[in-house]
């Protein structure tokens, strides 16, 4: 479904990303961990094809990604920038007509649970409120592929929890593939099929989470531990 | 085809601001244009060539409201991006939006402009109501077809801007992109003082100069001065045409560049 093939990625001659080959298929959700400056962020634009390799080549489903591959994928940022004219309600309406695939239905599900306000002004949102509105708007769309960048950034630590419990609700495990890069391992840590750990720019491990913890009683944070000294 | 309206009206939202300032900033000028004139017996007059003036500027309005525009969507640029959309339809989006409110400005000075002209009194030569609107909408059409031109050339220039910013800062990228800007201008300047350049548009010629005629008698001036200065009135359809190609490859060059080069 995603394919990376020898993806290099370098900012004026420094690399952020170095031969990254790496495939994943739908119906798991896998975090990509790492220290900040790792190449998490990185990987996610390029999939989405908001930058460009500067070698290699990716591919979702077979098509060689540029930024018109938001056909087939949801891209939620780190950043948080909307457009500020727009209320709540305004902003799931514009994403409904730019995307074919949305659902409108359910982004009015997620909104209720979110505990958004439709009528809120989007220049008058808390950072966490503007956090909420972004998973709402990635989630509500029948892509096959999610990207989250920093999903959990933002939002107050008490209703984390009970948000990533809703992440899980509101993806579709048999048709979609979503990558999730967080500093917030623990508390999504029981969401994840997989991991993939990322250093410098190179990937270091790519490992099933259940095997990990059956197989060497380890948690992702506790192999990180071990794998980053 | 619905998502891309819904996107123009999107855009002609983001574009508020530079819609009404410069109407806002008109009509004080028309306030205090007229307010001064008043005192010398001169109002409608004056009016009427600051409106004369304000539409003539308009030929750089797409350029002012599209550097507004993409200005406000360099800080959301993976919201703007991250559309199935192509990048030629994302861009006539914002197009389509600075037209319109190009339109209606337009509208509103050119109005101003006639009701000062029907109101002096101090003008130096009749012209009837039917040789206004023509010449209206000669200027107009050119007014667009020029502003369209300057927005194709601001769109690129824009795109190489943000190919530059990828690499160096704002401040050096802009420098570069303003010395691009002086050369590629200075370049197309001298071809088209070239001999290849009249092959490639002195044709379908078409004589202009009955109109000329009609328009200097219509306000009792001497045709014969003006020609006699002007040398034979002949404008040529390849010039049009010439300036279309070149518009079209401007605006699907920063098209290219943002659907492939561009980043976010």
């Amino acid at each position: 479904m995603i394919e990376l093939n020898q993806v290099t990625k370098k900012y004026m001659g420094k690399v952020a990303l170095r031969d990254v080959d790496l495939q994943l298929t739908k119906g798991k959700i896998v975090g990509l961990v790492g220290p900040n400056g790792s190449g998490k962020s990185t990987t996610l634009k390029l999939i989405a094809g908001l930058i460009h390799p500067t070698k290699g080549h990716i591919t979702v489903n077979g098509v060689e990604v540029d930024h018109r591959i938001a056909s087939q994928v949801s891209y939620l940022s780190e950043l948080d920038e909307y457009y500020g004219f727009y209320n709540v309600g305004q902003t799931i309406d514009f994403y409904a007509s730019q995307f074919p695939d949305f659902n409108k239905e359910k982004a009015e599900e997620i909104r209720a649970f979110m505990k958004l306000d439709p009528n809120a002004k989007l220049k008058h949102l808390s950072k966490g409120n503007r956090g909420r509105l972004k998973i709402v708007l990635t989630l509500a769309r029948e892509v096959p592929v999610i990207l989250m960048d920093e999903p959990l950034s933002g939002l107050d630590p008490m209703v984390r929890d009970s948000i990533v419990k809703g992440l899980i609700s509101y993806i579709d495990l048999e048709n979609q593939v979503v990558l999730i890069t967080t500093h917030e391992i623990k508390e999504i840590e029981f969401i994840l099929d997989e991991f993939i750990a990322i250093k410098d720019g190179e990937i270091i491990g790519h490992h099933n989470v259940e095997q990990l913890r059956t197989e060497q009683n380890m948690s992702i944070v506790e192999w990180m531990t071990n794998s980053y000294q | 085809m619905n998502a891309w309206l819904s996107l123009t009206k999107k855009e002609l939202r983001l574009g508020t601001t530079p819609f009404i300032i410069p109407i806002i900033a008109f009509f004080l000028l028309v306030a205090l244009v007229a307010y001064i004139g008043s005192r010398f017996d001169f109002a409608s007059e004056a009016v009427a060539i600051l409106s004369f003036t304000v539409i003539g500027i308009q030929v750089f309005y797409l350029a002012y409201y599209l550097l507004f525009s993409l200005g406000a969507e360099k800080r959301k640029m993976h919201l703007w991006l991250h559309n199935p959309i192509s990048g030629s339809a994302l861009l006539l989006a914002k197009v389509a939006a600075a037209l319109i409110s190009m339109a209606l400005t337009f509208m509103i000075t050119a109005v101003t402009l006639a009701v000062a002209i029907g109101m002096a009194e101090n003008i130096p030569f009749e012209i009837s109501w039917s040789t206004m609107a023509q010449v209206g909408m000669l200027g107009g059409l050119h007014l667009f077809l020029v502003a369209i031109s300057f927005a194709a050339w601001f769109l690129f220039l824009w795109m190489v801007f943000l190919l530059l910013n990828r690499t160096f800062g704002t401040f050096i990228s802009f420098v570069f992109t303003f010395i691009f800007f002086i050369t590629a201008t200075g370049a197309y300047g001298w071809f088209t003082e070239s001999a290849i350049y009249d092959a490639l548009t002195m044709w379908g010629a078409i004589n202009i100069e009955v109109f000329v005629t009609e328009v200097f008698m219509s306000m009792d001036l001497p045709v014969g001065e003006f020609t006699a200065q002007a040398g034979p009135l002949t404008i040529y359809f390849g010039q049009y045409f010439f300036e279309a190609v070149v518009t079209l490859i401007l605006f699907f060059a920063a098209a290219w560049m943002l659907d492939r080069k561009v980043e976010v």
